[in-house]
């Protein structure tokens, strides 16, 4: 935790996740009692064995799952340093969590939903359109993360579907990164990265923090929460084995 | 050295949070019942009866106490299987049919471009005209119901455009054409009658006609049901692209969970006529509340 700064781009206080399977009658715990906070130009790493829910809190935050209880505050950036300065994404509306996913917070999974025939460099710069920003600014920022991230040119007219594991994930990082978003959410960006990618992403993941966005990560490898992180919240072993 | 905190690209303002923008569709309870209909209907239908049908009166509850909001430029997914209701619902807001009670109110601009707000349950027969005519869209899954057959696929482009008050040949060709183009009908096609045309491109007719007018709200009916999955992509490809252009709303009714996954940025699951669960897609798939939505998303997987 960073005491010097009031006001943290994410507070979560006590939440809580449970699954109800009510085919096999099953109710299955995920997340308990769980509270920290993200802070502006720092990376909190989420660690905890696997099963314990890390993917879970990332996707509470994200509104992929409902959180069942607690309060899930992103600061909305009016700096007034109150709570009324943030919003609790576990009770607004689904059109509120629409437009901050769109102009507030990235999520950078493994996987990549996109439409079938959309190239490389429009799925990279279309957060930016859907924002209202115009065509060439757009395509310039998409092309400069592309660049960044070493992906070669010739695919960016390709459609991402036919790319390996690690192109792909370079494509997702790329567009994850390319709003510039005040809340970073990354579920294990590196997993399918060679160890000169991996390099490539860290720097891309270092330079959004040096731009002030508030980062919470899932790394696959201990060695990057150490070189990446500056706050680590360690979550507990399952209550029950998961699935 | 990778430098990007450094990147001169202006980033924009963030969206105000309170979406202050008001619905397009607010639909409130709507119910179309089938038949004589009976104080007992609804009770015994729906939730855990597992029928649509009243034993009491024989009639069929096809859609029932249904409440939306439709947001200007978004995309609804409307998701159920055969059966539920969805057609009807669709239906219901195209006037094509009449609600047995309910509201749905419509919020859009006149011709000239000013604010006008029609309860579309309660208007007179030249206003549905006009809205269908001039305001609304609807891409059906049987292209007959769509596309005139007996004309080209510039004709119908042209009918529409006529119905919709424009009256200039020349307005009407240029447009015909610039409408094929983007649905990727070729030109060489435009004095092509549809039924020589793939089952893809007849769809892709259907919603350049649809789109001839510049509706405000679209509504398509399960457009890509029956279609080989690199033809459906096509067309998926092509309303996303439309949405994103012309931030027309749409309704997109479907028994596919991918079409929802890819289209709707909210979804409404329905059966037996009853909505019974709605939410942001991604977590309708991922953490269904209800336990017919977790059936439905577990036997797709
Ligand atoms: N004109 C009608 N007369 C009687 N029943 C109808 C009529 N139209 C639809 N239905 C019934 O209403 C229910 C919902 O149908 P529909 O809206 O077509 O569902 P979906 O589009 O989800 O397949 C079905 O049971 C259907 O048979
Ligand atoms: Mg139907
Ligand atoms: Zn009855």
């Amino acid at each position: 935790m960073n005491p010097s700064d009031p006001t943290p781009v994410l507070r979560v206080e006590g939440l809580g996740k449970s699954f109800t399977v009510h085919a096999a009658g099953k109710h299955l715990p995920s997340v308990t009692d769980l509270s920290f906070a993200v802070h502006a130009g720092r990376l909190t790493a989420l660690v905890g064995p696997s099963g314990a829910g890390k993917s879970s809190v990332l996707k509470c935050i994200w509104r992929t799952y409902l959180p069942e209880s607690g309060r899930i505050l992103l600061s909305t950036g009016s700096g007034t340093g109150t709570d009324n300065d943030a919003v609790d994404l576990a009770a607004v509306d689904e059109h509120a969590v629409l437009a901050l996913r769109r102009s507030a917070m990235s999520f950078v999974t493994q996987f990549l939903h996109v439409l079938p025939r959309q190239g490389t460099l429009a799925v990279v710069a279309e957060p930016l359109l859907a924002l209202g920003v115009d065509a060439k600014a757009a395509r310039e920022r998409a092309a400069e993360l592309l660049r960044a991230l070493e992906l070669p040119e010739r695919l960016w007219d390709l459609p991402p579907a036919t790319f390996s594991g690690g192109e792909k994930q370079r494509v997702n990082l790329a567009r994850g990164l390319v709003v510039r978003p005040r809340l970073l959410l990354l579920d294990e960006p590196t997993a399918s990265l060679d160890a000169h990618a991996a390099g490539l992403a860290c720097a891309a993941v270092n330079a959004a923090k040096a731009a002030g966005a508030g980062i919470l990560a899932i790394f696959h490898d201990p060695d990057l929460v150490r070189r990446l992180a500056d706050d680590v919240v360690r979550l507990p072993a399952p209550l029950q084995p998961a699935a | 050295m990778i430098r990007m905190n450094e990147l001169s690209t202006p980033v924009p303002p963030a969206a105000p949070l309170a979406e202050t923008r008001l619905p397009i569709i607010a639909a409130r309870g709507l119910t179309r019942i089938h038949g004589p209909g009976c104080l007992r209907c609804l009770e015994s239908t729906g939730g855990t009866t597992g029928r649509n049908l009243c034993p009491h009166c024989r009639s069929v509850v096809a859609v029932a106490g249904v409440s939306f909001d439709l947001h200007p430029g978004e995309i609804l997914g409307v998701m159920g299987e055969s059966g539920s209701g969805k057609s009807t619902l669709v239906r219901l807001l195209h006037l094509d049919d009449r609600p047995t009670s309910g509201t749905a109110h419509w919020r859009g601009t006149d011709e000239g471009g000013h604010a006008l707000e029609v309860e579309l349950t309660a208007c007179d027969a030249a206003q549905a005209r006009w809205l269908r005519d001039r305001r609304f869209g609807m891409v059906y899954q049987n292209p007959h119901l769509g596309l005139n057959f007996q004309v080209t696929a510039g004709g119908n482009i042209a009918e529409r455009l006529l119905t919709a008050g424009e009256g200039s040949f020349r307005a009407i060709r240029d447009r015909a054409l610039s409408l094929l183009d983007r649905t990727e009908v070729p030109r060489n096609r435009v004095d092509h009658k549809p039924g020589h045309f793939s089952g893809g491109m007849q769809q892709r007719l259907q919603i350049a006609r649809a789109l001839a007018p510049r509706p405000q709200l679209l509504l398509l009916d399960e457009v890509t049901t029956g279609l080989d999955l690199s033809v459906q992509a096509r067309i998926l490809d092509l309303i996303l692209e439309i949405q994103r252009r012309t931030r027309v709303a749409m309704i997109v009714v479907t028994h596919d969970l991918g079409v929802v996954r890819l289209l709707a940025g909210r979804t409404l699951v329905m059966r037996h006529g009853r909505v019974v669960e709605s939410g942001i897609t991604d977590q309708i798939l991922e953490d269904p509340q209800h336990p017919y939505t977790q059936q439905l998303v577990s036997s797709a997987l």
